[in-house]
């Protein structure tokens, strides 16, 4: 570890802190549909849209309502996508004569984009067209992160009114959610990228003739010599700045933000981080403003930063300790080089934006990389996966992360009402059993669909063990990671998996379907409950939501669960892999 | 073939949770 590396994720905590308060406000102004400086041009768009779909703005749904319009947008878009992934060979902008998408892989790529997942069971430069990175995957890239926003939106609604039977109206909440936030932030962001090297253009692939031809052997064991190299291109800024932004982290490259192309520099780095939890934070602090109890939205906030910044320490010194295996080797950190474990890892990046970035991504749901997770130590690489396996709350996905914590501060509120023996309560309202039995069921379908596909899939040697390129708990990991990042809609991997099969793409599928919409209808329930409650003035028994003592609460419960649920799978994993690659062993 | 195979385990997915929606709600009809 180096003071350089520590002074790195300093500046970037600071940056984070920073601009949370005024993204807070200026998301605030947007769902309370309130004046912004936008306004004059997006306005009449905005009226526009509402006349051609027939959305009355002024109409609230209940939460039911809510949902259903979720369901049906999701589901069009998501046909929407598979149709353009099966058709993109008759269609423009494919100049390298891509052919169709096979359908496991079209359902599993649209699934993936629906629900903000972003998992890519393919590589994209040689699978998706121009026309189809732009229409049928980015497009979801904005779609899907304001549908998080507008369910957030919604549940802190449910929370701030009193004795009301709805929770805003969905269409109007998407609409806002993308043309006042997403779209001006990514054009900014595009631009800033564009400037530190990131291409644009709709080209064919560049080839460029090697200074040394390589000796190389083919898939089909013959050894041949390669003279020429194929530089994929295209459209990457305007992509790459929503696949932060929204948290989605679908690479235009297959290497994802560790390729040149899609993030060149250590500033492009930075910024893409920033990105990343630039909206999740701007949210917490709306969370505050919007239930008129600004300390609320920090305490949240709060609690995110302690957890995100324990699992970078973590990583951290997990990376930078030397591979005792390599006898001989110097990995002393010095002006000469990084030290450490820098297999998988860009030299551009070094160890500590490497550990950084794959905190960052993993806390956030997002799940674009600039290093590779499966080269990672072993207690390097169980810190993004227990990232994911807390629920993606940390931070969190767009809008996902917020509604996720409430979750949890809904459980923290009741256990600590359970303390004092009185009748739970947060900011005002009653916290009643049928709260309490949504919560879980949110809590408890996350383990369920990651534990039961993971057990399922290593039962199974012709489906599931033989897509493995590394065996014994490394193996495991690469497993547990695939189904841990496809329910909690984070999209990264463990890449030693082969996930382009059958059975990968559909259960894989299924887990990011029921990973997303199964636990949004329970979140939503919550809030629409919690909507038709009184407000009581607090009392002397009221559990403060506003301190110290909550957001510690607030990180033992996350905690607890997380460990209490996943241990026994974990130390399956990375933890035996630790101590075997102790005693010597690798896989 | 595997058009309609893939479709339909979307619709089937969308269709358990349109019945997700309706039985969270009559819990909460339960609980009075």
């Amino acid at each position: 570890m180096s003071l350089n590396g520590w002074l790195q994720i300093v500046l970037f905590v600071a940056a984070v802190l920073l601009l949370a308060k005024p993204m807070g406000l200026y998301l605030i102004q947007v769902f309370e549909r309130r004046k912004t400086f936008l306004d004059p041009v997006l306005v009449p768009c905005e009226r526009l849209i509402y006349r051609i779909t027939g959305v009355k703005p002024e109409e609230e749904m209940r939460w039911t309502q809510y949902a259903v319009a979720m369901l049906v947008f999701s589901a069009a878009t998501l046909v929407l996508t598979y149709i353009i992934e099966r058709i993109q060979h008759l269609l423009p902008l494919n100049p390298q004569h891509l052919p169709a998408v096979e359908p496991s892989l079209a359902l599993n790529t649209a699934i993936s984009f629906t629900t903000n997942t972003n998992w890519q069971s393919y590589t994209p430069e040689s699978t998706m067209s121009y026309l189809t990175q732009m229409l049928g995957l980015a497009t979801h890239n904005f779609w899907s992160a304001a549908v998080g926003m507008a369910l957030a939106i919604a549940f802190v609604r449910g929370i701030s009114r009193r004795e009301a039977k709805t929770l805003g109206n969905f269409w109007v909440d998407l609409t806002r959610g993308t043309f006042w936030v997403l779209l001006p932030l990514s054009v900014v962001i595009a631009l800033a990228l564009v400037s530190q090297g990131v291409v644009q253009n709709f080209r064919p692939y560049d080839t460029a003739k090697l200074l040394e031809p390589q000796r190389v052997t083919g898939s089909d064991g013959k050894s041949r010599t390669v003279t020429t190299q194929t530089i994929a291109q295209g459209p990457v800024a305007s992509q790459e700045a929503i696949k932060m932004l929204g948290t989605n982290g679908g690479g235009f490259f297959n290497a994802n933000s560790a390729h040149p192309f899609e993030n060149p520099t250590p500033l492009s780095n930075f910024l893409e981080m920033l990105s990343i939890f630039l909206l999740p934070a701007g949210l917490a602090i709306a969370l505050g403003q919007m239930v008129g109890s600004p300390k609320h939205g920090w305490a949240v906030l709060a609690t995110m930063v302690v957890l995100w910044f324990a699992g970078t320490v973590t990583c951290y010194w997990a990376e930078s300790q030397p591979n005792r295996l390599l006898h001989g080797v110097d990995q002393h950190i010095s002006l000469a080089q990084s030290g450490g474990n820098m297999e998988g890892k860009e030299v551009r990046f070094g160890i500590a934006n490497s550990a950084l970035f794959a905190t960052v991504t993993t806390d956030a749901s997002c799940g674009a990389v600039n290093s590779m997770h499966d080269s990672f130590t072993p207690l390097g690489g169980m810190v993004p996966m227990a990232n994911i396996l807390l629920g993606e709350i940390v931070f969190g996905g767009v809008g996902a992360g917020l509604y996720g914590m409430l979750v949890f501060v809904v459980v923290t509120v009741f256990i600590a009402g359970l303390m004092v023996g009185r009748t739970p309560e947060y900011l005002g309202k009653k916290i009643e059993s049928y709260d309490v039995k949504m919560s879980m069921l949110y809590l408890l379908i996350f383990p369920f669909i990651i534990l039961g596909f993971a057990a399922l899939t290593v039962l199974m040697p012709n489906l599931g063990l033989s897509s493995l390129t590394n065996h014994g708990p490394h193996g495991l990991s690469e497993i547990l990671y695939a189904y841990t990042s496809a329910t909690g809609n984070n999209g990264s991997a463990f890449a030693g998996l082969n996930a382009n099969t059958h059975w990968y793409n559909y259960s894989l599928g299924i887990a990011m379907f029921f990973g997303r919409f199964m636990m949004i209808v329970p979140m939503l329930a919550i809030a629409g409950n919690l909507a038709g409650k009184k407000i009581a003035p607090a009392s002397a028994g009221t559990f403060p939501v506003t301190t110290p003592l909550f957001s510690v609460l607030l990180a033992g419960v996350i905690l607890i669960v997380g460990a209490l649920t996943f241990f026994p799978a974990l130390s399956l994993g990375p933890i035996l892999e630790h101590l075997l690659l102790r005693a010597g062993h690798t896989f | 073939m595997a058009d309609v195979i893939a479709l339909s385990l979307a619709a089937a997915c969308f269709a358990l949770g349109l019945l997700y929606v309706r039985g969270c709600d009559r819990l909460r009809g339960a609980r009075s």
